[in-house]
């Protein structure tokens, strides 16, 4: 019993004195930014009102604005690896809104952790879509930034990066919708470049 | 009794510092940014008219019915506004806070809830906090309610409504991301 009791009070001792270590590479902050999305690629297969079936394949350059923001935490490994998790909650085109999760690893260009940086980054996760039936969506970023550092604690970073989608939106026909059961496929892949603001701590 | 006259010392010149830097940076009166919302996204720009109050231009791409899903393209609006500092006080970090509200006015041609494109025209108030960092880089969070009228001009009528998005967004948080120079 005594061993236990010195055993579980060493452990204490121990994860307290690093606690303070660990905190300083722990990053957390809130991002938000613009999407332009340039390309619309859909497969819907479903069956109408009238009861015939309807397949369309579409691809095509399309210009549509959204906005996202997200909330991440993650951890320096060293002074040019971050890995973070990153949960938010963005518009898809003039599809649908949807609540994106994934993770994305940022290499910076400089050794100094205090000091201005450029940095990139890659993102990949999925979610799902704000509709009548959630379902899963996929998406994956390729992106650069310019990291300012207002303060040791407070960072300022102003990023770009290129992005593909994958979703499932709802379906309407002639401005009927399609109830789910009648849906065979309703694929949607779309490609945009988003610009952004971010405050990291 | 050195160490802590010392440590006084150091908190009144920190002290000290923070706030020239906040006088430094607004006495410079002019700052460009951006400001991000649900409302939309605005290019600002501001400068310094008295010691304790300063001007702001924004041109805005008005987002929130394309956001919602009920327009396809942002309409635009052009806001002025007048603001009032507050409160200015420094910090040990370097950076100092503003507090600051003060009226304005608005027009544009944007989309209402449930409505097409229109003229807008009314009249506003902005209270926001700003953080200005030694970077002369400053962070602020604003709300912006906005009291006008939406005048759509159809073939056979002008119908003019009371502004509906400008009440319902009065306590959308604005963040903004400005640089002094």
């Amino acid at each position: 019993m005594k061993q236990l009791s010195a055993i579980i009070i060493l452990l204490t001792v121990i994860s307290a004195a690093s606690y303070g270590k660990d905190r300083a590479h722990i990053t957390y902050g809130v991002e938000w930014g613009y999407i332009a999305f340039i390309q619309h690629g859909t497969h819907y297969n479903f069956y109408s009102p009238e009861g015939y079936r309807v397949d369309i394949n579409n691809n095509r350059i399309k210009y549509r604005s959204n906005a996202e923001i997200s909330f991440h935490t993650g951890y320096n490994f060293n002074t040019r690896w971050n890995l973070s998790i990153y949960i938010g909650y963005m518009g898809i085109s003039d599809l649908h809104h949807a609540i994106p999760i994934s993770i994305r690893a940022t290499r910076s260009f400089c050794e100094n952790r205090y000091g201005d940086k450029w940095f990139a980054f890659a993102d990949l996760g999925s979610g799902f879509s704000i509709t009548s039936r959630p379902q899963e969506i996929l998406c994956c970023k390729l992106g650069a930034g310019y990291r300012i550092s207002l303060s040791t604690k407070l960072k300022l970073d102003l990023k770009a990066d290129a992005r593909i989608l994958y979703t499932h939106p709802e379906l309407s026909y002639y401005n009927e919708p399609i109830p789910w059961d009648n849906v065979n496929r309703n694929n949607a892949y779309l490609s945009a470049l988003s610009i952004g603001i971010g405050i990291t701590f | 009794m050195i160490s802590s006259s010392t440590c006084i010392s150091k908190i009144l010149l920190a002290a000290a510092s923070a706030v020239l830097i906040c006088h430094t940076v607004a006495g410079q009166g002019k700052a460009v940014g951006s400001i991000w919302s649900y409302k939309g996204i605005s290019m600002t720009y501001s400068q310094t008219a008295h010691e304790d109050s300063f001007y702001e231009l924004a041109l805005s791409a008005d987002m929130m019915d394309l956001l919602n899903g009920n327009s396809r393209y942002p309409g635009v609006a052009a806001r002025f506004a007048w603001n009032i500092i507050l409160k200015d006080s420094g910090s040990a970090g370097g950076g100092c806070f503003k507090a600051y509200v003060g009226p304005g006015a608005i027009m544009g041609w944007t989309t209402d809830k449930d409505c097409s494109y229109g003229i807008l025209t009314g009249i506003s108030t902005v209270a926001g906090l700003e953080y200005i960092s030694s970077r002369k880089i400053a962070i602020s969070v604003s709300v912006s309610p906005i009291l006008g009228c939406h005048t759509v001009i159809r073939k056979d009528m002008i119908q003019m409504k009371l502004y509906r998005n400008g009440l319902i967004g009065s306590l959308i948080p604005e963040a903004c991301i400005k640089y002094y120079f």
